[in-house]
């Protein structure tokens, strides 16, 4: 276990750094630089800011100083807001978006674990019919359709519900929807397949002979083993949460990290670009390692050895 | 693939097992029998029809301006009204698609094809070569396939083909001549590979063991041929099924792209750029966002119908 988690560390470590370098390259690799501006800027002027910058080293001295400074936990400051560091952004802007991805994914369980459970129960009744179009139409409503969908639904014409921001607990409803009912369907989905494959084993045959409730049979027994395979999945899905709430953040107007993906890089603002990137990179790494250790933690079958 | 010869209906045991082609023609009468995949085999077949003949079909061409009747409400002269341009938005959804399932047809392909290639070499391979092409995989894993997909769209997108000489100058003027849909194909096909590379070096490694294979060596036929004759053919099965559930997400892929505006290039419409477009007015005109989002959410769940019932026809284990 100890070992596992040690080779897993330095991977994500070794990820990063490859990261890190190829987002360096590609972004030296965009034409224009972060100090273009709509009038030609005097040429002393730009190698006093290149300079002060230090973006007149030679790319590989500037690659190595940024990692060394990283590793202190010092991402540079931001070219385009004056006196904001990265990490201020950072601290700033990523509890936001966490919040808005812990609710979705909350939303996400909460909903499609029953759902799921309820299908594969009553498996091929009108229940289970419903509940697997439910899935395949949550699938189906792209997050940038179901949002202004919720926003003209609730927002506009019932007026229930704030149309924007992140600041009420009731205008944190409609986003967390918007981002969470694609994740809500996938989860019925594997919950569901995985559920009508463990009812069929033995053991749970032999619960029901053993004169257990129902009841007992499906969430003692059959449930935790059928969660399992939904465990190993949450890794990717937390990823496609992730994404899903730089559309979500736009359109909610929600001061979070997601819209900083595409500023951060249009406005050639390159250490904004790498701390984002990298933080991200890092969050997805922590969460996949997470994702594996609770694995192996609910399966004992399961060594960490790969 | 026993399993699929146990799973036949009776009916048409003695039909099947004939011709070349008999495990296909297997899975068509599964499909067949799915009504929603078929309804929606239909759906998209016409929104393909609808796609190719735009020039015919739409009421007017996707950038025709008409300032005088813009942000107008769906109306008789207007179907589904016009946008802040006084475009018409009927016009521009079917031009939409064109995009829209281009990007699912050659992105998926694309996708395929360098992910098959990558991913068969290297379970085929194995040993050193194995590793470092799966530890390249691994790394690139760790970060989300979307935000490569942003850094190197902004890459093609900030260039301008008036600076470029030769191939570049190339890939720009034809990428402008396709409306911005060159480099969104590339864009995915460089990122989208990295899943089918691991299933099919999986599969790859699970077939390359088998006594067929040990046989083909023995007779001294060359690699390419064994890759390509021997493997290939055996583990397409699985990775179609996972091609064919992937479409939905290319099409997704480019309504993301064109929503933070490194898709297509206007005019060029695209149901996520113009989705994004109408977000701003919202609370006064709803028609604009509504109409895009109904066709694009109608496409995906097509899509995700007719992935599904591939599944279920080419590998019916997996059906529940």
């Amino acid at each position: 276990m100890g070992n596992f988690l040690i080779r897993r560390f330095f991977n994500g470590i070794l990820s990063l750094l490859v990261v890190a370098l190829i987002i360096f390259v590609l972004l030296r690799a965009i034409p224009g630089g972060p100090f273009d501006t709509e009038k030609a800027v005097q040429p002393e002027v730009l190698k006093n800011l290149e300079a002060y910058y230090g973006l007149d080293k030679p790319a590989w001295k500037q690659f190595l100083i940024y990692i060394a400074n990283a590793v202190r936990g010092d991402l540079g400051v931001s070219y385009s807001q004056l006196g904001y560091s990265v990490m201020d952004l950072i601290k700033d802007k990523l509890p936001v978006s966490v919040e808005l991805g812990f609710y979705a994914m909350l939303l996400a369980f909460v909903m499609g674990i029953p759902l799921g459970v309820l299908a594969a129960y009553y498996h091929n009744t009108v229940i289970d019919y419903v509940s697997s179009f439910l899935a395949i139409l949550g699938r189906s409503i792209p997050n940038m359709a179901l949002a202004p969908l919720l926003i003209i639904i609730f927002g506009l014409t019932l007026r229930w519900l704030p149309v924007a921001r992140w600041s009420t607990p009731d205008s944190k409803i409609l986003p967390t929807i918007a981002l969470g009912l694609a994740i809500a369907a996938a989860i019925t989905r594997l919950t569901r397949a995985s559920m009508l494959q463990v009812i069929r084993d033995d053991y749970i045959r032999t619960a029901r002979a053993r004169g257990l409730s129902e009841k007992r049979v499906i969430f003692k027994y059959a449930l935790r083993n059928a969660l399992l395979p939904v465990l190993s999945y949450s890794g990717p899905l937390i990823a496609a949460v992730l994404t899903g709430s730089l559309v979500i953040e736009t359109i909610f107007a929600i001061p979070g990290i997601g819209r900083y993906f595409v500023i951060s890089i249009t406005n050639r603002d390159y250490p904004v670009v790498m701390g984002v990137y990298l933080v991200y990179g890092a969050f997805i790494i922590v969460m996949n390692i997470i994702v594996d250790i609770l694995y192996a933690w609910a399966d004992p079958r399961i060594r960490l050895t790969k | 693939m026993n399993s699929t010869i146990d799973n036949i209906d009776k009916g048409q045991e003695n039909v099947t097992f004939e011709k070349g082609e008999s495990l296909s023609l297997l899975a068509w009468y599964r499909f067949k029998k799915n009504k929603l995949a078929v309804a929606s085999s239909v759906f998209i077949g016409l929104l393909i029809l609808v796609a190719i003949f735009a020039d015919w079909v739409a009421p007017s061409h996707y950038a025709a301006e008409d300032f005088m009747s813009s942000y107008l409400k769906p109306g008789k002269d207007f179907l589904l009204g016009t946008d802040f341009l006084g475009r018409d938005l009927l016009s521009r959804i079917i031009y939409g698609a064109r995009v829209s399932l281009s990007v699912a047809v050659i992105g998926t392909l694309t996708s395929f094809i360098v992910g098959v290639s990558y991913g068969i070499v290297s379970g085929y391979f194995g040993g050193k070569i194995d590793n470092l092409m799966m530890r390249i995989v691994d790394i690139l894993y760790a970060v989300p396939t979307i935000l490569f997909v942003i850094l190197i769209m902004v890459y093609f997108r900030a260039g301008k083909s008036e600076e470029f000489t030769g191939f570049k100058a190339l890939m720009y003027n034809l990428d402008a001549s396709m409306g911005g849909m060159l480099f969104i194909f590339i864009g995915i096909g460089l990122t989208a590979w990295l899943p089918l590379a691991r299933i099919t070096r999986g599969e790859t490694l699970a077939v390359k063991e088998r006594e067929y294979i040990e046989a083909a060596v023995s007779q001294g036929i060359g690699r390419r041929r064994i890759l390509f004759k021997r493997i290939l053919p055996n583990i397409m099965g699985p990775l179609i099924i996972y091609a064919s559930v992937e479409i939905p997400t290319m099409i997704l892929y480019e309504a993301f792209l064109s929503f933070i505006g490194l898709g297509v290039n206007p005019p060029t419409p695209s149901w996520g750029g113009m989705i994004a477009e109408g977000i701003q007015g919202i609370r006064s005109y709803p028609h604009l966002i509504l109409f895009p989002s109904l066709a694009m959410t109608l496409t995906v769940l097509a899509s995700n119908f007719i992935g599904d019932g591939l599944r279920d026809a080419l590998d019916p284990k997996l059906k529940d």
